[in-house]
């Protein structure tokens, strides 16, 4: 396998060369730099160069020595509101859009150390599983740039597959870090809902959204997460919960065969039947159940649970996140920040520069949820569809508390299929159900990964996704350093 | 429950744009309402679930909103400049828009 | 007090009221910007009320804690979960394109007010009334129309809210206003909105409708909004009234639609045309999870809560002996029942005296001049001290007055005022005898009918000498002294 953490350097490797004193934290970012300049994956909408190589100079190992990855680098999905730093969620509508702030993240990366190398291309408003609908052009899948790397975080994704940043953050509101790590066969995580803040994410639906990190490895993954999670005053939706030491977790596991071994001994792994249904591609379920086979072999429990609700899943995600959008997407109206048009200039009525504005602002994927979450929020169809669709959650939610009564984790695939060609899916519903395995995660809250668990005949990657309980992160990150040593073991 | 096919016409379609702000073609207009009535299909599964008696719900998890002290932070002016700057069109330190016809207060 | 509502025309009219008050919070509803009024544009702003890209809502707690005090004093069940709503629309100055507000489940419910009023024809009546619900939500910014454009300011933009839906239980435009003069008084006792009308800081919205004697449902709404203040909400739905009553009489329908009040020429217009109906696509706020409030909090609240109007009133009869109209017009307004108390702390125990001058010169005072007791160039203990200097004989009652008008004046204190003009009271018999001897002196005839009987013509005399002593000398001692020289 030729899996990108196989290949590239990891932060956590950076980070002690760098303290060690092997090559200054400049260097590393004009490594990046160099190799940013010459991408042909279209990876970043803005390059951060004078003010990463200003952090790397004056960056002093022995005031970062504390902080697990100060002094590397990362790049952040376009997503996030960067003071100063032009910030355009992948929209035309936000072309010229320099924040007056800082997001909570944002913060919290700049205060752990880390230096931003830029910000990476997306799908418009993160809508999107290609990584197609930005309008700053496609993102491409770094093994193969005929292929898309899935979306709607492609530039985050294909940024550390491509070895453009160690690691990355992006958003996922209903698959937008797991399908496209599944696809360019990086780890990703979504976080449970709450656990890292939202204030400065330009908002999608906001019951859904959390932003999580990219890398190359479980234990980089780990000390992102470290980074970023935590209670934020900021965000009504901020959980108050502790932060566990994520990365020691990790390190403990990879450092100790006898931890290891009890680890998976008391793993129990729950298998839906739902996501083995037809529909799956072959070479998929192949990988997946292996890596099932692997851990079952070293002492996990593996039992078939049932997910009633899951097939509803989608349709559910398909009212609410569009529902939450219409609204979330009204404040771009051309007055306080924004593009603005005037289509009959002086003469221009308020309601022309708003139509305008946003008709010629937002692309056609935003356009037709804008348009399909106005409709079922409208009067007289809000209860069979807004109303509807939220009952509905509410037995996906139950369906998922069912079934952690018997498990741990679950295991299935992150996709469908792997990457397909860029162009491929013209019909948006085709689009939409590449998220039918992650989408209902993002319904209940939950916290889920994907990991790289294998790869296609034609070498293209293949993810797993490990799903948990409400703010099991840690178990999750475990899962996902144990089966990276048993596959790495197994070559 | 709308069982029975929905069936978007352009007069549905006009209003819902309208309600939007979106400025539509009508190709555009055209192809979204093929679209949307794609996809609303696609949502029509729902009617298969029986939600007797089932409280919608908002959030995953449960949870609480939090209150915050009532401190007042104003920030300096050159920071509120910033802010307003952020506008394509600000005179005299306020968003300048089209005139608001018998409008709001 | 059997009241009956007013027919007109043959119809009656139902009303119900919207009132939105704005709470006297430090800070905005859900961000950390100044909630104060007056200031240069767009100062009171920062990147969450501008709604800049990725901000979020916070509740204030300070402003739950208003809105659950105005539900306790207008007697609402204050529900233990609430939920914030999205409202959808555009407007300008609504910069997250919807309006964070409260839709089906409010933070309080179930309420009811007595109003007391005069009836059609002068008679003082009383009725109860019931509040729907109370509601919390953010304001919108301003928009000043210029020429060609308009210009948003968007300082008022989050400033938090309680809009109080009453019932339609109001058959007249008297009724209506006794309600609104009423609820001002509560919010304002209960300290958390400080009723600035002019300020906006009040404002009410009217839903009227009429039908014909008899017919039990209801007819047609139209909507006044935003009318802000007492004299212009009767006027205003007076107007609406026979409005309506002529469309109908005329063969027409009334038909549903917001309607604005146009003081200058005492007429409400239609605002907006029917076919841009709104629809506001309310869902609940995903950025705010549930409200739920302890039933400790709202206990602590409650047994906090300053004294209400009425309750002060009682005690102002009770304590201070003062006639229950006069408590009831004084406590009427929270600022005039402290002006009152403060004056008669400093009037060395003289309620009734305080609160006559009170009920009279400074009320006429503040009409005539249309300002607020706020404003009053006469400080409370100066009033008071007024009252000490006439109760304890320095200057006569008449005397007093010319005082007070240099008070209102010049914001003086009385001490000063009488020193200054050399107001005091002539006491010395000698004084005041040598002029009475002169004025006897100088009018023979009257002094000669006088002594034959009639005795009327003492009050010429004390007249006279009053004059001669540019109304300083005591009237007792004057009348003493014009008996005894007239006798001898």
């Amino acid at each position: 396998m030729t899996l990108p953490r196989h290949e590239f350097t990891k932060s956590w490797e950076w980070k002690s060369r760098i303290d060690a004193g092997d090559i200054s934290a400049k260097a590393v970012v004009e490594e990046y730099l160099g190799r940013i300049e010459k991408d042909s994956t279209n990876s970043f909408i803005s390059v951060n160069a004078d003010a990463a190589l200003k952090a790397a100079e004056i960056y002093d190992p022995a005031i970062g020595k504390a902080k697990p990855l100060a002094g590397t680098p990362v790049a952040l999905k376009d997503a996030l509101i960067t003071k100063g730093l032009k910030t355009t969620a992948g929209s035309k509508i936000l072309e010229n859009y320099i924040p007056p702030y800082n997001g909570t993240v944002v913060t919290k990366v700049d205060d752990g150390g880390l230096i931003n190398l830029g910000k990476l291309n997306m799908d418009e408003f993160a809508m999107g599983s290609s990584g197609e609908s930005s309008a700053f052009g496609r993102t491409k899948l770094p093994q193969d740039e005929s292929r898309v790397p899935g979306g709607s975080s492609s530039g985050p994704a294909a940024a550390v597959a491509g070895n453009l940043s160690p690691i990355s953050l992006g958003t996922d509101t209903g698959g937008s870090i797991r399908q496209p790590a599944s696809f360019c066969g990086v780890v990703g995580m979504k976080p449970t809902y709450g656990r890292v803040s939202r204030y400065g994410v330009v908002a999608f639906a906001s019951s859904l959204d959390q932003v999580g990190p990219f890398a190359l490895d479980s234990m980089d993954c780990a000390l992102a997460m470290e980074t970023i999670s935590g209670f934020d005053e900021m965000d009504s939706t901020s959980a108050q919960m502790r932060v566990p030491a994520y990365g020691d977790a990790v390190q403990f596991l990879r450092e100790d065969a006898a931890r290891r071994e009890k680890f998976s001994k008391s793993l129990r792994i729950g298998i839906p039947k739902q996501y083995f249904k037809e529909g799956l591609d072959a070479e998929v379920r192949t990988s997946v159940e292996t890596s099932v086979e692997l851990l079952k072999f070293n002492g996990a429990s593996v039992v078939e649970i049932d997910l009633p609700h899951s097939e509803y899943a989608l349709a559910v995600y398909c009212v609410v996140a569009v529902s939450e959008a219409s609204a979330n997407l009204a404040r771009y109206d051309g007055v306080r920040f924004g593009l603005r048009e005037m289509p009959a200039e002086e003469k221009t009525s308020l309601d022309q520069m708003y139509e305008a504005s946003r008709g010629v602002g937002f692309g056609e994927e935003v356009k037709r949820r804008i348009l399909l979450g106005t409709f079922a929020l409208s009067s007289g169809y809000y209860d069979a569809y807004f109303k509807k669709a939220c009952q509905v959650r509410a037995l996906v939610v139950q369906g998922f508390h069912k079934a952690f009564k018997h498990c741990d984790v679950i295991l299935g695939p992150t996709t469908p299929t792997p990457s397909f060609v860029s162009g491929g899916k013209k019909d948006p519903l085709q689009m939409y159900l590449n998220d039918i395995y992650t989408v209902p995660v993002n319904l209940a809250g939950l916290p889920a990964l994907s990991m790289p668990c294998g790869e296609t005949k034609s070498g293209l990657p293949i993810g797993l996704q490990v799903v948990g309980p409400a703010f099991s992160e840690q178990v999750l990150l475990e899962t996902c350093a144990s089966l990276e040593f048993l596959l790495d073991k197994k070559g | 429950m709308a069982s029975e096919k929905l069936f978007i016409d352009r007069a549905l379609m006009d209003k819902t744009a309208r309600l939007a702000r979106l400025q539509l073609s009508d190709d555009e207009k055209n192809m979204y309402m093929r679209d949307l009535e794609k996809i609303l299909s696609y949502v029509d599964l729902l009617n298969q679930v029986n939600t007797d008696g089932v409280e919608p719900i908002v959030h995953g998890i449960p949870q609480e909103t939090r209150m915050r002290e009532d401190e007042p932070r104003a920030l300096e002016d050159k920071h509120t400049k910033e802010i307003v700057s952020c506008s394509s069109d600000a005179i005299y330190e306020q968003y300048r828009v089209p005139q608001v016809i018998g409008g709001e207060t | 007090m059997n009241y009956q509502p007013p027919v007109y025309n043959g119809f009656e009219t139902v009303i119900g009221l919207e009132v939105h008050a704005q709470l006297s919070t430090n800070s905005k509803l859900f961000s950390s910007s100044p909630n104060s009024y007056g200031d240069a544009p767009n100062r009171n702003i920062n990147p969450v009320c501008t709604a800049q890209p990725g901000t979020l809502p916070v509740l204030n707690r300070k402003a739950v804690e208003f809105a659950v005090k105005a539900a306790l004093a207008t007697n609402c069940v204050v529900n233990p979960v609430s939920v914030f709503s999205r409202k959808n629309y555009f407007y300008p100055d609504l910069p997250k394109g919807y309006q964070i507000s409260q839709f089906d489940l409010p933070i309080a419910e179930h309420g009811k007010l007595e109003i007391e009023f005069e009836d059609q024809d002068g008679k003082p009546a009383t009725k109860e009334v019931g509040i729907t619900r109370i509601h919390m939500e953010e304001d919108a910014g301003k928009s000043a129309h210029m020429a060609g454009y308009s210009l948003v300011d968007l300082n008022r933009a989050g400033t938090p809210l309680i809009e109080i839906v009453s019932e339609p239980d109001f058959r007249s435009p008297f009724e209506a206003v006794a309600y609104l003069k009423k609820l001002h008084s509560i919010l304002q006792y209960a300290e958390v909105c400080d009723g600035n009308m002019q300020e906006g800081n009040f404002r009410c919205d009217a839903n009227i409708s009429v039908r014909p004697i008899g017919q039990k449902e209801l007819g047609t709404r139209a909507e006044i909004k935003n009318v802000n203040s007492f004299r212009f909400v009767e006027k205003a739905i007076e107007y609406e009234i026979y409005r309506q009553i002529g469309v109908l009489q005329g063969g027409g329908t009334v038909v549903q639609e917001t309607r604005l009040y146009d003081s200058a020429k005492n007429i409400t217009n239609s605002m907006r045309s029917k076919e841009d109906a709104m629809d506001y696509r309310y869902f609940s706020e995903p950025d705010l999870p549930p409200l739920r409030l302890d039933p400790e909090w709202i206990q602590e609240l409650s047994k906090a809560l300053p004294e209400r109007a009425d309750d002060k009133a009682k005690r102002f009869v009770a304590e201070l002996g003062i006639p229950e109209y006069d408590a009831k017009v004084i406590t009427g307004d929270k600022t005039l029942a402290s002006f009152y108390e403060e004056a008669v702390q400093y009037s060395e125990n003289s309620p009734k005296l305080v609160s006559n001058w009170v009920m009279g010169d400074i009320l006429r005072k503040l009409k005539e001049t249309e300002s607020e007791i706020a404003d009053s160039p006469i400080k409370a203990a100066d009033l008071g001290g007024l009252v000490v200097l006439i109760n304890g004989g320095k200057i006569s009652s008449k005397i007093a007055k010319t005082v007070f008008e240099d008070m209102w004046d010049t914001g003086k204190s009385p001490s000063v005022i009488v020193e200054e003009k050399g107001l005091t009271q002539v006491f010395d018999e000698g004084t005041i005898h040598k002029v009475v001897e002169a004025v006897i002196e100088a009018n023979p005839k009257q002094a000669e009918e006088y002594r034959g009987g009639k005795e009327k013509l003492l009050g010429f005399f004390v007249g006279q000498v009053m004059k001669e002593m540019k109304g300083k000398g005591n009237p007792e001692l004057i009348n003493k002294l014009i008996k005894e020289v007239l006798k001898s």
